[in-house]
């Protein structure tokens, strides 16, 4: 049976059950609510997001899901730092679709996908100096001189000599 | 003809004397003083002409130096444009900056989202200084990714010191990482350890971290050790999980304050209460010997020693589960008894000499034995007496395995493979509860024929239901065979083989052989 998700722009999604249900939230909704035709409001995500969200859980539709009560599964899913072939082509999107899709799967609860994101992210930032991460993100430096002068300090054993 | 008249009248006639021309002389001078007027007249018009050239080129300069201000001053004017037009773009640039920072969704990413992208960041990086390293940047960036940095103690888990740098700095270092390690168990490497180097190891302040995971320590010379032995614990019970002690001689410095094997054991292991992992590594000359209990102890290692008094470890490890020993003499054991250790389920010897120790000791729970050294008598009766071993990887053929061991259930062994496909008596088969065999093949004189692999397959290895199969026995199980085959070797006779061709071969790594090792396996195939 369909499911029927509506997004914060208020754009219609109607998907199958099994692919709904690879967001922790929409599957404990669905079991909340039972056996109902009424659409789910998804107030945080927006139709580009939720389209490209609805994508990963539809290839990954018949993967295993992960269960809260099995910890040291989700660890070492953690630990491997590789991302698949697929994964990687899927999350090729620009910075800003790039965060909107981990901030949609925390919200939604998909944390296969939250890794992959975070792990992008992680491989962005990986080997970078703090100078060229804040270009990355337009981050500002907003360090007052008593924090600069604490870094050059911990600079002193953290860098290589 | 004035030259002449010069001449003539030399030096100055009118000046000096007031004569009267002759009238010759008169009309000569009319004639000069016409020419003169005549040239007069000329150099008149050529100066007008001039003068006119003159005053008209000076009127064009005038104009053109009016026309130069002008477009002076209108360079000026642009000058200024630009520069009034350049600070408005870059206000406008800050501005889309702020606005882009302001907007980027980075800044909408909650702390643990953050906290899982730097635990990423720093998972990717399996060497130490590099992950600290990485983990500084991460706190470098700005105020919030400082605080989320700080506040996750899995960033500062993996630390190392180095002695090399002055006291004040590593005493920095260690209350800064101990505030941010908080409870988790650390991973550290004091680098640089040297005779008597006291001073910067005790900067480190090892004592405060509340639990180190693995402690590795490098000595700069086997000297290093002796800071190591003072009396006292270095830390409180339980502090200290695994450690591993590496001497990595730096070029230069003569190994001259050890001339005598320097007893260590107790005296090292001790100063870490709670330890269950020990790894010594080329301290060279030491004689290894416990001489207390050391009662959590599980895993324990000495690469490189120049006795080693397996006795006392047995004696005073009673809850020792692994035991390597690598390039050094085992002492025999004195006691009239055998030594027991129930604990003990895995031995690797590597290098080794010294076997007397093996006739008086006692494993009934030793459950693999890896001999990478050549096996002699006395090894292989302790082969024989220890029918707990389901695991052995030895130097020999299955010839010398098959009638002392037929509990194994893995077996790594050189060529040939006969005796495990022709039993002796033929009634039997050999090695009966043998799942996995691994053939070392690693030196190249040591290969089997096409024959002996086709008949070992077809006995061993295939399913009973496979038409090739010689094992009709409904209770045969069939063996898993693995091949280590030395690097970049050319296909051998046996490789060419119709039952070699049908296999599924996989290649991976296995901890006893350099390289990658390859099992075949046989696809169901029924008649």
């Amino acid at each position: 049976m369909p499911v029927l998700l509506v997004t914060s722009d208020n754009e219609q999604f109607r998907v199958e059950k099994v692919v709904a249900q690879r967001s922790v939230l929409i599957k404990n909704m669905l079991e909340d609510v039972g056996e109902s035709d009424q659409p789910i409001p998804l107030p945080n995500v927006t139709a580009p997001v939720l389209k490209k969200v609805l994508e990963y859980c539809d290839h990954h539709q018949t993967d295993p899901l992960p269960t809260g009560d099995e910890p040291s599964a989700d660890e070492s899913r953690k630990r491997t730092t590789d991302i698949s072939e697929w994964d990687q082509k899927f999350i090729t999107v620009d910075q800003e679709m790039l965060f909107e899709i981990i901030l949609a799967a925390n919200y939604l609860d998909i944390k296969p996908l939250l890794d992959v994101g975070c792990k992008t992210v992680a491989n962005m930032i990986k080997g970078k100096s703090p100078e060229e991460i804040r270009k990355l993100f337009n981050i500002v430096n907003d360090f007052t001189p008593e924090e600069e002068a604490q870094i050059k300090k911990e600079n002193e054993w953290a860098e290589d000599r | 003809m004035l030259t002449k008249l010069n001449d003539w009248r030399s030096p100055d006639p009118n000046a000096q004397q007031n004569r009267v021309p002759g009238s010759l002389e008169l009309a000569t001078l009319k004639l000069i003083s016409e020419s003169n007027a005549k040239v007069t007249r000329i150099f008149d018009e050529e100066i007008g002409q001039l003068r006119g050239t003159y005053e008209a080129v000076h009127k064009r300069y005038l104009q053109q130096q009016l026309e130069l201000e002008a477009t002076q001053s209108e360079l000026h004017r642009i000058r200024s444009l630009i520069s009034a037009t350049e600070a408005q773009r870059a206000l406008r640039e800050s501005e889309q900056r702020d606005l882009l920072a302001l907007m980027h969704p980075v800044r909408r990413c909650p702390d643990d989202i953050l906290r899982e992208i730097f635990e990423c960041v720093v998972r990717g990086f399996p060497n130490r200084k590099a992950a600290l390293k990485e983990s500084f940047h991460l706190s470098s960036v700005c105020r919030k990714w400082r605080a989320v940095a700080i506040s996750t103690p899995f960033l500062w888990k993996r630390l190392n010191f180095d002695l090399r740098r002055p006291s004040d700095v590593l005493k920095h270092q260690q209350e800064t990482l101990v505030s941010r390690i908080k409870s988790q168990a650390a991973e550290i490497q004091v680098g640089d350890i040297d005779y008597p180097s006291g001073g910067p190891l005790s900067a480190c302040g090892l004592k405060m971290f509340p639990l180190i995971e693995h402690l590795m320590l490098v000595l700069s010379r086997p000297e290093g050790i002796l800071p190591l032995l003072r009396p006292g614990s270095l830390f409180s019970a339980g502090r200290v999980r695994k450690v591993y002690i590496q001497s990595i001689p730096t070029p230069g410095i003569i190994n001259a304050l050890l001339p005598h094997p320097l007893p260590v054991g107790s005296n090292l292991l001790m100063q870490f209460p709670g330890l269950t992992s020990a790894m010594l590594n080329g301290l060279a000359n030491i004689t290894f010997q416990l001489t207390e209990v050391i009662s959590t102890l599980t895993d324990l290692t000495i690469d490189n020693a120049r006795q080693v008094l397996i006795g006392s470890i047995l004696t005073y490890c009673p809850k020792l589960d692994s035991l390597k020993i690598k390039n050094a003499t085992i002492a025999g054991i004195s006691s009239p008894t055998p030594v027991v250790t129930s604990s003990l389920r895995y031995i690797e010897l590597v290098a080794i000499e010294g076997e007397t120790w093996m006739a008086r000791a006692s494993l009934p729970k030793l459950d693999t034995l890896v001999l990478f050294t050549d096996t002699t008598p006395a090894s292989l009766a302790f082969i024989s007496s220890h029918r707990s071993i389901k695991k052995l990887f030895c130097k020999n053929s299955p010839t010398d395995i098959v009638n002392i061991a037929p509990q194994l259930i893995e077996l790594h062994a050189l060529p040939p493979l006969q005796p495990l496909h022709t039993p002796s008596p033929p009634s039997q088969v050999a090695l009966p509860s043998l799942r996995q065999l691994f053939v070392n093949m690693t030196a190249s004189n040591h290969t089997i024929t096409a024959q002996e692999f086709d008949t070992f397959v077809r006995t061993r290895c295939l399913r009973v239901d496979h038409p090739e199969n010689l094992a009709k026995q409904p209770s045969h199980v069939p063996l898993r065979i693995t091949f280590a085959l030395p690097v970049n070797t050319q296909p051998q006779g046996w490789q060419q083989s119709k039952l070699y061709k049908e296999s599924t071969r996989s290649e991976y790594t296995h901890p006893f052989y350099s390289g990658k090792v390859m099992r075949l396996t046989w696809p169901v195939k029924k008649t």
